[in-house]
């Protein structure tokens, strides 16, 4: 069995599951990324009462994190954003390597489309016809 | 996935991507269906102008 098989295998039965805190601070990164102030507001309240700490915060703005694993998370986040979807292969491969797997990454790109769909009805919403 | 409805028995490829997570592919088709086929001042016709429109603007080719 070739390592990109078993590699395939372990993705398809990975049971990791990504946090609470993790996936709202996906979405402060895509409130912030996406200027939509009022949802970054309440995405850190909700992370803090989630239990992540201030310096935690700070560091999503630079789409960081103190663990290596959720800053590999939160850069494939940002260029969801910033680049259309568009993420190297390289970068998603170290996600699921990471410990992710390929649910994990689908989770990801569900937590930036959901931020998104938020950040886009805010913007709409502030020109007054929503 | 029996509760995916295709026409022709035809899994379409961006349906298919999500099988490693059963959530977020629920939740993707729930959303799909809601915008594209739920109540809304917009027609079908229209709905799916803006689809094209996005997909060209994001070089989406599905």
């Amino acid at each position: 069995m070739s390592a990109d098989l078993l590699t395939h295998v372990d993705d398809r039965l990975s049971t990791a599951r990504m946090s609470l805190d993790l996936r709202l601070r996906i979405h402060l990164l895509v409130a912030e990324l996406l200027a939509a102030p009022r949802y970054a507001s309440r995405c850190a309240a909700a992370a803090r009462l989630a239990g992540v700490l201030d310096a935690e915060l700070l560091l999503v703005r630079d789409a960081d994190a103190s663990d290596p694993a959720e800053a590999l998370a939160l850069g494939v986040a940002r260029k969801l954003v910033l680049q259309r979807g568009y993420v190297p292969a390289q970068e998603l491969r170290a996600v699921r390597l990471a410990g992710f797997g390929a649910a994990g990454l689908l989770d990801i790109v569900g937590e930036v489309s959901g931020a998104t769909l938020v950040a886009y009805s805010e913007k709409v919403s502030e020109e007054g016809d929503v | 996935m029996t509760w995916v409805d295709t026409p022709r028995d035809e899994l379409p490829n961006v349906l298919a991507s999500h099988s490693p997570n059963e959530r977020v592919l629920r939740a993707h088709v729930a959303l799909y269906r809601t915008i594209m086929f739920g109540e809304s001042g917009l027609t079908r016709v229209e709905r799916e102008s803006v689809a094209v429109a996005v997909s060209a603007a994001n070089d989406c080719h599905y």
